[in-house]
């Protein structure tokens, strides 16, 4: 049990950087491992994921963050869903909720009963049979109970939070816990002649930086993962061509919303999260179809306070590396590859970079299993939550613009012509063990979007239509009345000193 | 608009002895009578409680099967008494050298901030101070020493339980609770008839009564119900004919002796009856309209093969047989540093896998970076007290049965 990798560099201090310092140290941090976090403050950050999923507290809590803390420091928000405007059809919205829709009947999901019935004058839509969604539109928070027999167990909650602001509360967090950070820029990467491992840094104070296992979180320059190791780059454009984004700030207006928007725009989308003191506002888009002074346009005309920053442009590619761990570096962040943020996952990634990191940390110079096991749970990640990315803007009835057209009829992956045949067909999810989007995901954005299945599950029919209606309208009294018993969202966070008066 | 189409109502099972028994049973809870209709048909010259494992009296089942209870509202004392039920943590795998592996029903140790038990047990063992890893488990335990509890308390490794029933006992319970549930056994099969579709519309018995079907489960292991058609020797779901336990591992799996290639793989008892019962749990989920849509038998069959590949797995490794991508890739994570993979739909538990790995010899080179975060004499401390703790508590359950 020798050579262990003892001496962990990390370039690059935004979201990412941050993240993984935090997570390896509190992990890790006493198993003699020394973590350097090289960064340059002349080098911006591009702030990646304002808004997050669920699992984000699962990190949190690992690494020992306490909410209030958290949530003050980096004027965050609670997030029970994201609203979608605008995709199936002009016009439309829908919330794909973080929690299921109803509850499920003998063994019979929930949306097959509501697919039976839906025409009855008496059935309301399928949102109002989703406590977070309910409580999305009325602006109202509560944390989850822990009795499994309460409808409010049903949902889980994530944050939306100044990522501006998250990046250095990460770096107190890994400060705290040991980790040391190195200001400067890399210039050069000295590689190893005979394994082709990274195995220094030059700075251009002329320091060098030696290391024994490498994580590249320098965004998409990918510094030490591309430029040093040329692993390579698998683009996903043909699916989701959106390359560009414009994002800027605005004031906050109207009540404090617990969940983000997604507006389908005539060539991309345009995101609003709201934080406790503005609103985090951006374009997607793709540069194939519209310029970027149309896109900025779309933007600061659609929001819906005062611009407080002027607007800032990215350019991307969407895809991933070829490997994300290749020989002794791993790629977290945008280095390691980019999703459009349509669902929220780009913090997701990263924790999930990080997690799977310390499942797998090399315990010796070899670590080849380690490193293809990394890769191809990675892979499946990635692959999966393109899939269910791709659906959003290829289930559509728009045809206003050749974009609209475009997505609307291109060829999709077969791993998601299967699943939405399988949905057409009967309201049926392909069921799969791993992968982040579970069945009521699948289930949102397929009725979201205007997928209506031929039939519903004939197992709906075992149960009298009477009884059917009842139990629908049950639910959605339910759903109402434990609504009206929640908090306010502002003034939970008020109350439990979360941030700031409004 | 949806459009509602004629689902299926007249569900005809072939076979006979448990394998039939514990799919009528299951579908006749499932979709009760008289909305729909189930019939039994053995096989020609069988009677219905004829079995097709011969001399093999006694059958093992997972933990689901508690489930299946549940579903049929069957007591513990029905099973004790009908079917001499006995609770089993886990069962034992002949190999083919004739030596047994027993796969717990339950897992190693605790897990301990967020690291396995079995990375901690592999660093003692590593620095030469750890107990049999058996020891940690409280199935193994409790099986070894014929003791039973319902549930590991707060503290302890968490436990299930599956039961060994005696077939013909088992097989004539779920036939009671079929009958009562409006299932009717027709007799022996003859033939089939085809329409031009290849869909198969009647069964013809063997004293020449025919009887309609919306849709056929064959759970026999050696006729082939589309014999006559020209789907003959497929397997799966095909058309309205599902055949659950005609993959090609499947003879292997069990055991079957007229099988002639079973020499030297291994019998994993307990699969027979969870094969039925998944595949059963899946023919519901998706159950099909008059229109059999392709998506739908393909969405079937796709989970089928998955489980089928997980089962051969194990049973591979349980052969020392290693072959297959995600088998050896089990292997090659397992060996590098103790974790056990998990592809989806599983079929056998990290503790069973990992039983099957220390059983094959094949241990970690290293552990996990977490559990170096351990004290050593800490470390030992712990594992000497849990195993303590275990002695004591086993020692103090009731005796099993």
């Amino acid at each position: 049990m020798t050579n262990k990798p003892g001496k962990i560099v990390i370039v690059g201090g935004g979201t990412a950087g941050w993240m993984t310092a935090a997570g390896l140290a509190s992990m890790l941090g006493k198993t003699g491992l020394s973590i350097t976090l090289v960064e340059s403050a002349a080098i911006g950050i591009v702030g990646v994921g304002e808004a997050t999923l669920p699992h984000i507290r699962f990190f949190n809590e690992t690494i020992g963050v306490d909410e209030a803390e958290f949530m003050a420091a980096t004027s965050a928000t609670f997030k029970l869903g994201i609203e979608f405007v605008n995709w199936g059809k002009l016009g439309d919205s829908y919330i794909h909720p973080f929690g299921e829709y109803g509850l499920a009947n003998a063994g019979v999901p929930f949306h097959h009963y509501w697919l039976k019935m839906r025409d009855h004058p008496m059935v309301a839509s399928l949102d109002e049979y989703s406590l977070p969604i309910v409580a999305c539109r009325e602006a109202k928070f509560q944390p989850p109970s822990r009795d499994p027999r309460s409808v409010s167990s049903t949902y889980r909650y994530a944050y939306q939070f100044d990522a501006l602001k998250y990046a250095p509360f990460m770096r107190k967090h890994a400060e705290e816990r040991g980790v040391t950070r190195v200001e400067g820029k890399v210039v050069d990467v000295a590689l190893d002649g005979d394994s082709g491992n990274i195995t220094s840094l030059k700075m251009e104070s002329g320091d060098t930086i030696e290391g024994d296992f490498f994580i590249d979180c320098s965004g998409f320059i990918g510094l030490l993962i591309e430029k040093a190791l040329q692993t390579g780059y698998d683009t996903w454009s043909n699916w989701l061509p959106c390359d560009r984004a414009v994002a800027a700030p605005c004031e906050s207006a109207g009540p404090l919303l617990p969940y983000t928007r997604a507006t389908a725009d005539s060539a991309g989308w345009r995101w609003r999260i709201p934080l406790q003191h503005r609103t985090g506002n951006g374009h997607v888009y793709a540069s194939g179809f519209t310029s970027d002074e149309t896109a900025e346009r779309a933007l600061v005309d659609n929001l819906e306070g005062e611009l407080i920053a002027d607007p800032r442009f990215l350019r991307f590619t969407t895809g991933k590396r070829r490997k994300l761990w290749n020989k002794n570096c791993v790629a977290i962040g945008l280095s390691g590859g980019f999703l459009e943020p349509l669902e929220s996952t780009s913090i997701y990634l990263i924790q999930e970079g990080i997690t799977k990191l310390i499942e797998c940390f090399p315990q010796s110079e070899n670590y080849e299993t380690d490193s293809t096991e990394y890769n191809s749970q990675m892979d499946l990640e990635y692959e999966r939550i393109r899939d269910f990315l791709v659906l959003h803007y290829h289930a559509t009835e728009r045809d206003d613009s050749e974009f609209w057209n475009y997505m609307r009829t291109m060829e999709i992956p077969t791993s998601l012509a299967d699943k939405l045949d399988l949905f057409r067909t009967r309201g049926r999810v392909a069921a799969y063990d791993h992968g982040l989007f579970l069945t009521p995901s699948w289930v949102a954005v397929y009725l979201g979007q205007g997928i209506i299945p031929r039939a519903y599950d004939n197992r709906a029919d075992v149960v009298d239509e009477s009884d059917t209606l009842k139990h629908l309208n049950g639910l959605r009294q339910l759903m109402t009345s434990t609504v009206a018993g929640m908090t306010d969202h502002s003034d939970y966070i008020k109350t439990n000193n979360m941030g700031l008066v409004r | 608009m949806t459009t509602q189409n004629e689902p299926i109502r007249k569900i005809i099972v072939v076979g006979q002895g448990l394998r039939v028994w514990l799919v009528a049973s299951y579908l006749s809870a499932r979709f009760p009578a008289p909305r729909y209709t189930i019939k039994v048909i053995s096989e020609k010259n069988k009677s219905d409680m004829a079995e097709e494992i011969a001399g093999d009296d006694i059958v093992h089942t997972r933990p689901n099967i508690r489930r299946l209870h549940q579903l049929l509202q069957i007591t513990e004392r029905e099973l004790q008494m009908e079917a001499k039920a006995r609770p089993v943590f886990g069962v034992e795998a002949v190999k083919a050298d004739g030596a047994r592996v027993l796969l717990p029903y339950g897992g190693y140790g605790l897990d301990q901030a967020g690291a396995e038990f079995f990375q901690y047990w592999r660093r003692a063992d590593i620095e030469g101070m750890a107990l049999p890893l058996k020891r940690f488990n409280l199935a193994i335990r409790l099986h070894e020493e014929g003791k039973f509890i319902n549930k590991a308390p707060a503290g302890f490794p968490p436990v299930d339980y599956g039961y060994q029933f005696s077939r013909p006992g088992y097989s004539g319970l779920l036939k009671r609770y079929a009958i009562n549930n409006g299932v009717e056994y027709l007799g022996a099969f003859e033939s089939v008839n085809t329409r031009q579709d290849n869909l198969l519309v009647s069964q013809v018995l063997a004293e020449g009564n025919i009887f309609d079907c919306d849709m056929v489960i064959d759970v026999t292991t050696t006729l082939n119900i589309a014999e006559g058609s020209n789907r003959s020797g497929q397997t799966g779901w095909v058309g309205n004919c599902l055949s659950i336990g005609r993959g090609p591992c499947i003879p292997e799996v069990l055991g079957i002796p007229e099988v002639p290639d079973i020499l030297g793989v291994p019998d994993i008892p307990g699969v027979e009856v969870y094969m039925l019962q998944s595949a059963m749990d899946r023919f519901v989920a998706l159950l099909p309209d008059m229109n059999f849509h392709a998506c739908e038998i393909n969405e079937y069959n796709r989970l089928a093969d998955a489980e089928l590949a997980r089962i051969e797995d194990m049973a591979d490794l349980l052969a020392s047989n290693i072959k297959g991508k995600a088998l050896q890739r089990k292997v090659d994570v397992f060996q590098a540093r103790g974790r056990i993979v998990s592809e989806d739909y599983e079929v056998f538990s990290k503790a069973e896998w990992l039983a099957a790995f220390m059983d094959a010899g094949i241990l970690p080179e290293y552990y996990d970076r977490l559990v170096d975060r351990a004290d050593t004499t800490e470390l030992q401390a712990w594992l000497k007290q849990f195993d303590s703790a275990l002695c004591r508590f086993v020692e103090n359950s009731s005796v099993s049965g």
